[in-house]
């Protein structure tokens, strides 16, 4: 057994487990050398067209279980941070169950500065103190910079300590889960789902984020050096039996028109790990319909720049792994922004203590004029199983399995 | 609260495609009106019709929806910023007639700061409804999306003009007629002011709409595919028939002909055809587009 299965025991009669173990231990950071040798060992040659198509499953941040992540305890919410920073008396007297309507109030209003800025809608406008941040060593992801581990600034970047991998690959950049892997939404009961994966989990079976990979050139699942990736985005939407699991060999085809985008990627194999060469990729992320009010829901994304996936090949004709990236700073917190003050008064979400730490935390897209980095290295997790891809019908049009 | 919870928050303040966008990567409504303030005309650019001011500068919008992170009120960004854009201003004694809605942020704090729980005392509206019609002054228009295309709004310099609600009308300073070059700046905040003509009415059946083809209103639908006619011999066999369905009576010039397989509708007496699904836009050699 190796470290990943360790970490992974503890959830694994959850669902949350029984997702991670279904990745499998590879993801980003390759397997331990004896199981490697036995899984590519076990992989079943590609079809003689080369061409291999997937639909992703599964698509949520990347999370290492266990209590040492977060000693602390998880982020606090605001009504929970406002009752922490007062005084013991006037927090015992405000928790008595005839004051609950004061303290309401009273937490509530934290939310608000002056001008009618609430601290989701205009996080910029506040001053907070950080979030209780990932103290764990351990994290999902990818060495972005290629630094191996020595947190070093890089051409582009900005210095910050990297992760180990689970299973012990170094120099992991994933400072978005270090900034926000303590929040609860994020990390949930211990064994439990998080809310985030299966928030994600629904817009992946709606089809509204519906994600697919077309590999084209796969003369081996083992080893191969130039595999063309087209990691992309369908309306399609995944059929799926009655316990909710995508069926296999399912037909979906790809589409660049907006809000859906079409990413081709130069991968290779090794050891039946593809990989892909860094390049910037953007895949659909809508919230609702849109917004009147704000644009920004209309043209969330998910961006990643210098973006790579790294994924394994398994014997029953999934794959799993990372796509990770840096993504630009206000991404992370889209999501309740756009929700505006009733993410902080209904989710009890401080936006701007988020942005404050993914600001302090930010490793990528160095500003070459205020040496600011602008991007934060980030890894989803992803799961994918069969199915027959076509490409945009402005491309070459081609039915893959 | 859960993410789910969230992401159905989220959901819940977010309205279907907005209708008055700019943004070249939004659909660009088309005008309402053909009376433009003054000294304002449409002028021809290699990125098509754009409104200008009278020195043949294009009109830029600044589009208060993008502003939001900024400020409660996107309309006084350009208070401490802006240096290189002039605004279009309206005269000084115009009464503003539009505002940026304050919308569900401001009434979820008024009614903590007054003790009521909302879904009582506090009406909830989504983002973009602001504030009941009836409340405001006549003539004042609290929906941006209902607004019509020119407006005023309190603007840091004074009243200035707004088009289609949400962008406020500047001009880029230095800029020489004709540019377009600023479109989309700034993440889409900056976007020229695009004329589309104007859409026709028609009285057609309920499956008949109007769609912008190289430029011009022509009658297509719902789909989208344009409609055609003409007269053809063996070429035509490949047109698509705008189906009839089971309508049974006509609309205006429109009639429903049951000579063929199936029932085909006809305008002022000749047959009516559809492009192909997969290319809309493209009209057979020979035919004849309809026109509104």
């Amino acid at each position: 057994m190796n470290v990943a299965k360790s970490w992974l025991r503890p959830a694994a009669m959850s669902l949350l487990g029984t997702a991670l173990i279904a990745f499998g231990p590879v993801t980003a950071s390759g397997p331990a050398p004896a199981d490697a040798a036995a899984a590519t060992a076990r992989l079943p040659a590609p079809p003689a067209s080369g061409t291999m198509g997937f639909v992703i499953d599964n698509f949520a941040q990347a999370i290492v279980p266990g209590k040492d992540a977060c000693p602390e305890g998880p982020v606090l919410k605001l009504r929970d941070a406002y009752i922490h920073g007062l005084p013991p008396t006037e927090r015992e007297r405000l928790l008595r169950k005839e004051n609950e309507k004061e303290l309401d109030r009273l937490w509530q209003l934290t939310a608000f500065g002056p001008d009618n800025t609430n601290v989701c809608s205009q996080p910029d406008a506040f001053d907070p103190p950080m979030l209780r941040t990932v103290r764990s060593k351990l994290a999902w992801g990818i060495d972005l910079d290629g630094d191996g581990g020595k947190g070093a600034a890089g051409e582009s970047g900005c210095a910050q300590p990297d992760f180990v991998s689970p299973t012990g690959q170094k120099g992991i950049d994933n400072q978005e889960y270090r900034a926000l892997g303590c929040m609860l939404e994020w990390r949930n009961a211990e064994g439990m789902p998080s809310d985030q994966a299966v928030g994600m989990r629904q817009f992946i079976a709606s089809g509204e984020w519906t994600q697919v990979i077309l590999l084209h050139g796969v003369d081996s699942l083992v080893r191969d050096d130039d595999v063309t990736v087209i990691l992309g985005n369908t309306p399609d939407r995944p059929i799926a039996d009655s316990k909710g699991n995508f069926l296999r060999g399912a037909t979906f085809t790809i589409s660049e028109q907006l809000p859906r985008h079409r990413n081709v990627l130069k991968g290779r194999i090794v050891d039946g790990v593809l990989s892909t060469a860094p390049a910037d990729i953007k895949l659909t992320q809508t919230w609702g319909q849109g917004g009147a009010r704000d644009l920004r829901g209309e043209r969330s994304l998910w961006e990643y720049r210098q973006g790579q996936l790294r994924v394994e090949f398994h014997s029953d004709g999934t794959l799993s792994g990372v796509l990770g990236g840096y993504r630009p700073i206000f991404d992370p917190i889209i999501s309740p922004a756009l929700g505006g003050a009733g993410s902080a008064i209904v989710a009890g979400i401080d936006c701007s203590a988020a942005l404050k730490t993914i600001r302090k935390l930010a490793d990528g897209l160095r500003d070459p004029k205020t040496g600011q980095c602008q991007g934060i290295s980030s890894a989803q997790q992803l799961h994918a199983v069969p199915a027959f891809v076509n490409d945009a019908p402005t491309a070459k049009r081609s039915a893959a399995r | 609260m859960t993410s789910r919870t969230l992401i159905g928050v989220a959901a819940a303040l977010l309205l279907p495609v907005a209708a008055q966008a700019q943004p070249a990567d939004q659909p660009i409504p088309a005008a309402n009106t053909a009376q433009y303030p003054p000294g304002i005309t449409v002028r021809q650019t290699p990125a098509g019709p754009v409104y200008v001011d009278s020195r043949g500068l294009t009109l830029y919008g600044l589009d208060m929806r993008t502003l939001t992170r900024w400020g409660a009120d996107p309309a006084v960004y350009c208070k401490t910023r802006c240096n290189d854009w002039e605004p279009v201003l309206a005269p000084a004694d115009t009464a503003p007639n539009i505002a940026f809605p304050a919308g569900f942020n401001r009434q979820l704090r008024m009614a903590i700061e007054n003790g009521i729980q909302l879904g009582q005392g506090a009406q909830q509206r989504r983002p973009g409804q602001g504030a009941p019609q009836a409340s405001v002054r006549p003539g004042f228009f609290a929906d941006p999306q209902l607004a019509p295309d020119w407006t005023v709004i309190a603007g840091p310099a004074g009243p200035q003009w707004t088009y289609k609600g949400w962008h406020m009308v500047y001009i880029r300073k230095g800029d020489a007629p004709g540019s377009t070059a600023l479109d989309g700046a700034d993440d889409y905040s900056w976007n020229t002011l695009k004329f589309v003509p104007p859409k026709p009415k028609t009285v057609a059946p309920p499956m008949v709409t109007s769609t912008l083809h190289r430029g011009a209103w022509v009658l297509a639908d719902t789909k989208g595919r344009v409609l055609f006619t003409g007269t053809c011999a063996a070429a035509c066999a490949e047109w698509q028939p705008l189906p009839g369905g089971l309508a049974s009576r006509g609309v205006g010039a429109w009639t429903v002909a049951r000579t063929g397989e199936t029932p085909q509708w006809h305008r002022n007496g000749l047959p009516v055809y559809v492009t192909a699904p997969d290319d809309p836009g493209a009209v057979p050699a020979g035919a004849t587009v309809l026109l509104p």
